[in-house]
């Protein structure tokens, strides 16, 4: 406040050249007279780390959200990134004050100013990978296995806030999750097929292809779901054919006007995705190692006419051996794997001492946060030898004598 | 788990900080209340001198390479980013007593 009463401006401004005086201090300007307010120690005022970044969003955005449950740390998100927060502790006091000019152009101007807290702790906003690890579990609590299980499972079905209020994410980053799970909307609820039924329903699908001798590059989407209807709800085919193919843009429905087949949107099932299934179908029915050459074999005969299996397709689903005698493929899906580091590596030495660069790789990627290295994890949690005939590294594990 | 936002106020409030070593002491804040911490002023050079108690304190104005954002309360346990600081005053060197000047005897 400006201290323009006559009374009070003067004696103040008295007090305060007199103090100035005392301290040998003299062009003096700008004055501020400091308080503690007098609601002081009852104020709850906190600092916040903003980058120019930072600010420019949440003006966009007019506000971010924090997450985080219980031991939880809590978690800014923005519509697209989370950022951890940190408790950040000086040793200096940070005084907090409304209205404080840095104005330097001297004026006689003298005011009155109150301090509002006294601050040793700031946040500091740190990006990092969203927390989507609970997503799996908790989709997979309401994972569709068909219609008599509906009801049972109303509890556990989650809608869109319901997941933002559990999962540690911003908004795109959840969709992005969503997306990779393959999880559709159904009936406002994010769900998933469970394992086996989405098995069985791919194969219902694949099987009625092969019976319409329908190809596998124009899939009629409406005909199949009608088609099986009786066997699995259009939701489930719907799905299936959304995960394992993409839709084709059909440049002649939009010329014509009048055509029976106008409504009937066509799917072109992505070969890599179609062999990795049936590739991951063959390894998982029988536990245990399969002779490479059979299961090979074995793929290829299973396969939609015009593809083709390829050991690639089953990256981060498969480890083979080419060391024993046959050579054998073992099942090992990333996704059962832990996602803590250094168990996850325990767990990947347990399998099989000495891993090739290339082969677990695929089993390291989703480990990874921004500004994080997949090579940085193996320096961190492997010995490495470099492959005398290969050239290429090899990693044992460190824990090893 | 409901969600708690951060809103950004429509219209910011201006805030300003002053970074000193060391802390204030009080035996309880209650009894700081209203009072007067110092006199901060800027000297014919520009730089920042603050008087508190028997010491003067010769400081700069800094700008943040972060920017802070003022956190406050809103109305319904969400919070308001009510002010956004990009300098501060900061003191960092030794405080200089003030020597009394004795008065001329009359």
């Amino acid at each position: 406040m400006i201290i323009d009463d006559v009374d009070n401006g003067e004696s103040l401004k008295e007090a305060v050249k007199l103090r100035c005086e005392e301290a040998n201090l003299d062009n003096l300007n700008n004055t501020q007279v400091l308080y503690f307010d007098q609601n002081f120690g009852n104020n709850d005022v906190r600092l916040i780390e903003l980058s120019p970044e930072l600010l420019e969003k949440l003006k966009e955005e007019t506000q971010f959200v924090l997450r985080g449950e219980g031991s939880e740390d809590a978690v800014l998100c923005t519509s697209d990134k989370t950022y951890a927060v940190k408790e950040c502790t000086t040793s200096n006091s940070l005084l907090l004050i409304p209205d404080l000019s840095t104005e330097v152009t001297p004026s006689d101007e003298l005011t009155c100013k109150s301090v509002s807290t006294t601050n040793f702790v700031y946040y500091e906003l740190k990006l990092c990978r969203a927390k989507l690890d609970k997503l799996r579990t908790v989709l997979n609590r309401s994972a569709y296995r068909g219609e008599e299980n509906e009801v049972a499972d109303q509890g556990h079905k989650c809608t869109t806030e319901d997941l933002l209020g559990i999962i540690q994410a911003s908004q795109q980053e959840l969709r992005g999750g969503l997306d990779e799970l393959g999880a559709i909307e159904y009936n406002g609820y994010w769900r998933v097929i469970e394992h086996d039924y989405k098995t069985s329903a791919m194969s219902r699908i694949l099987t009625l292809l092969e019976e319409k001798a329908w190809s596998w590059e124009r899939v009629p989407l409406i005909a199949t779901c009608r088609t099986l209807e009786e066997l699995q709800p259009c939701f489930v085919t719907e799905l299936c054919l959304r995960l394992y193919g993409n839709q084709v843009e059909s440049e002649q429905a939009m010329e014509e006007t009048v055509d029976s087949e106008g409504d009937e949107v066509y799917m072109k099932l992505v070969e890599d995705k179609v062999c990795r299934f049936y590739g991951e179908y063959i390894l998982s029915s029988t536990a245990g190692k399969f002779n490479l050459s059979e299961f090979m074999e074995v793929w290829q005969d299973s396969l939609p006419e015009g593809m083709t299996a390829a050991l690639v397709h089953l990256r981060g689903l498969a480890l083979v051996n080419r060391t024993s005698v046959p050579h054998l493929i073992t099942y090992l899906p990333a996704n059962d794997l832990p996602n803590n580091p250094a168990e996850r590596f325990s767990y990947l030495f347990s399998q099989q001492d000495r891993w090739h660069h290339d082969d677990i790789i695929p089993y390291l990627e989703d480990l990874i946060g921004p500004g994080q290295t997949v090579n940085a994890l193996l320096l961190k949690h492997c010995r490495s030898t470099t492959d005398q005939k290969t050239k290429k590294k090899v990693y044992n594990s460190k824990m090893r004598s | 788990m409901p969600e708690v936002l951060l809103k950004l106020k429509d219209s910011l409030d201006k805030w300003g900080l002053i970074e000193l070593q060391g802390m204030v002491e009080c035996p309880s804040s209650m009894a700081l209340q209203g009072a007067h911490i110092g006199d901060l002023h800027i000297d014919k050079t520009g730089t920042p001198q603050l008087v508190i108690g028997h010491h003067i304190l010769t400081g700069k104005i800094q700008k943040l390479d972060k920017p802070f954002g003022v956190m406050t309360r809103s109305a319904d346990d969400h919070w308001n980013v009510s002010a956004v600081i990009h300098e501060k005053y900061i003191f960092k060197t030794r405080p200089k007593p003030i020597i009394q000047k004795n008065k001329p005897e009359d």
